[in-house]
């Protein structure tokens, strides 16, 4: 692939990006981006995902090589800049926010094909900047999944494969929704009646978000097979 | 209020108690059509039940395990209920599991040994080889066939009898892949059936939480459903209750797989209610609890109910929605001591905000 995208990952989206496919070992969908990809993060990505304990060593040099180098200007200012202030580490957001500076670095420095990718749904970045810089695509994981699809159906990323990673992510998000709802109830005491309707609603969610990329799937599969 | 308990308490269904089946008498005509076909055709079949929450999917399992068809021996229907297993890895295994213990030990035994005196033990045999492709289980179920201990079969899909002890029974290997437990469900119920009166109904409950198998667990378990039709072959109907809020069914084929999709030969909607239907089944609820001598939709008049109804917003004109509502409406009135439920009763309860 001679012209690859720029891709400016955060923390979760690589977490989720890594997770083993169930329908095969062969890849992952980390492994796949990578070579269909350039990759580059913030170094409050690379801090953050060092923070995490859950983190491999392994993969922790590989975001660390993939750290941003800022040519325009520093972060700092960037933060200033676009923020009213220098952000400190437990400013909540801070990965996101430095992830935004670095695709605005990547537009000065003359890269028009980034995309910012997040799975993050309610942040200033997503409802407030991106929105007014449209300097780069967002994504999330599922987004990768339809663009390896496309760029990998040949090789080894089959329509079942697709398919199969979009259901895999799904599970996985709701999963985590359920033990965090579960959390929430036995720490604010809520009542079975709540953690059902909450989580009801988180499925719908979920059952929407599904069929939305399988859809797109059966789309780009169409597209393939005229 | 000339009622014998409050008809609309319970809103959720509970398994096993005798539930009335209200309103939406096509739906009920249909289910019924379906199981008399599943005799007079000895069909195989798989019925999609699909509609909002609370639209009365897991009730119509409830109500058809109590009330099948009376012209037909009740040991002839042979009626399993379970819910989607929650853990995809071992939902197959779960789902077998759940099955067999729903049905018990006395009926399993009753059914393997009804089968084998009828049918010998060469045919029985013969029979399940041809349609399983599998020897091993059909001698297995012919050992639980042949076995004085009734309880020898659960004991068996438990993990129960030690690898050690599987020749003192007559048995061969321990169930372990998915295929296993899915060819030995198939043994069993081609056992069942095999030249009996016998049908199976298996209802499988909450189906929209297949959304939470990985693709693994959800390939296989969409391929079970599949296997286990087309090796049973006949006179099996499976029900697969799927919730979902939206009512598109492009969104139920990217759910439930092209695989499982393409097999299913009949779906039935379960919508919504309109005002009319609404009051029909808030009717037939009436009914069921009131006292002899009542008329009509005492202590309810019919204005009272439509007035309800048509407070509820169109989404939540399902039967959870309305037992919620009438129920409340039954409490406020008990507790300001109205014997007649009418139009200026349901004005209040809304201007009091009870009507949630």
């Amino acid at each position: 692939m001679k012209n690859k995208p720029v891709v400016v990952i955060d923390s979760c989206s690589y977490t989720y990006l890594n997770l083993p496919l169930s329908l095969t070992e062969k890849v992952n969908l980390w492994a796949l981006l990578k070579r269909n990809a350039k990759l580059t993060c913030s170094p409050e990505v690379v801090a953050e995902s060092n923070r995490n304990p859950q983190t491999l060593v392994k993969q922790a040099l590989e975001l660390d090589g993939m750290r941003h180098k800022f040519s325009k200007t520093s972060i700092e200012d960037y933060e200033q800049h676009l923020f009213g202030k220098v952000l400190n580490p437990k400013d909540g957001d801070k990965g996101e926010r430095d992830n935004f500076a670095v695709s605005l670095d990547l537009f000065w420095s003359g890269s028009f094909g980034t995309v910012y990718l997040t799975d993050d749904e309610n942040h200033d970045i997503l409802n407030k900047f991106l929105p007014a810089f449209p300097i780069c695509q967002r994504w999330t994981s599922f987004d990768v999944i339809l663009f390896l699809y496309l760029r990998e159906h040949k090789q080894v990323f089959s329509k079942e494969f697709a398919e199969g990673a979009v259901r895999d992510l799904i599970a996985h998000f709701r999963e985590n929704a359920r033990s965090s709802l579960q959390n929430q109830k036995e720490k604010e005491g809520r009542d079975n009646f709540w953690f059902s309707e909450t989580f009801k609603k988180a499925h719908d969610r979920f059952v929407n978000l599904q069929t939305q990329y399988l859809s797109r799937i059966e789309i780009i599969f169409n597209y393939l097979q005229n | 209020m000339g009622l014998r308990s409050n008809p609309f308490e319970n809103v959720n269904p509970i398994k096993g108690s005798n539930l009335t089946w209200a309103g939406v008498p096509n739906i009920k005509a249909t289910v019924t059509e379906i199981y008399r076909e599943s005799y007079a055709q000895n069909s195989r079949k798989i019925v999609l039940n699909w509609g909002p929450y609370g639209g009365g999917k897991t009730h119509a399992a409830f109500y058809f395990e109590k009330n099948r068809l009376p012209e037909i021996p009740m040991e002839s229907q042979i009626q399993f209920y379970t819910t989607l297993p929650k853990n995809g890895t071992a939902s197959i295994r779960d789902l077998v599991i759940h099955c067999l213990e729903f049905l018990g030990t006395k009926a399993i035994h009753k059914i393997l040994t009804d089968s084998l005196a009828l049918n010998g033990r060469e045919k029985l045999v013969e029979a399940i080889h041809e349609k399983v492709r599998n020897e091993t289980w059909a001698r297995t179920i012919l050992a639980f066939a042949s076995s004085m201990s009734s309880d020898l079969l659960l004991r068996y899909v438990n993990d129960g009898i030690p690898k050690a002890k599987l020749g003192q029974y007559h048995l061969f290997k321990l169930l372990k892949s998915n295929e296993d437990f899915t060819d030995f469900f198939a043994a069993f119920i081609v056992a069942a059936t095999l030249n009996a009166p016998r049908r199976v109904f298996l209802w499988v409950d909450e189906m929209e939480d297949l959304i939470g198998f990985p693709a693994k667990d959800f390939k296989a378990f969409t391929q079970m459903i599949r296997d286990l039709t087309d090796k049973v072959g006949e006179k099996m109907t499976i029900f697969l209750n799927f919730t979902l809020a939206e009512n598109e069914e492009q969104t139920l084929r990217f759910l439930m797989g092209d695989a499982l999709w393409s097999r299913i030969n009949q779906k039935i909607r379960f919508e919504e209610l309109s005002v009319e239907e609404g009051i029909a089944y808030c009717s037939d609820m009436i009914k069921s609890a009131q006292l002899e001598g009542k008329k009509g939709r005492q202590p309810f008049t019919e204005s009272a109910i439509r007035l309800l109804l048509e407070f509820l917003p169109s989404n939540k004109m399902t039967p959870r929605e309305i037992n919620k509502a009438m129920s409340q409406l039954i409490n406020y009135s008990i507790e300001r001591k109205e014997s007649i439920i009418n139009e200026k009763v349901v004005i209040d309860f809304k201007n009091a905000n009870l009507l949630l």
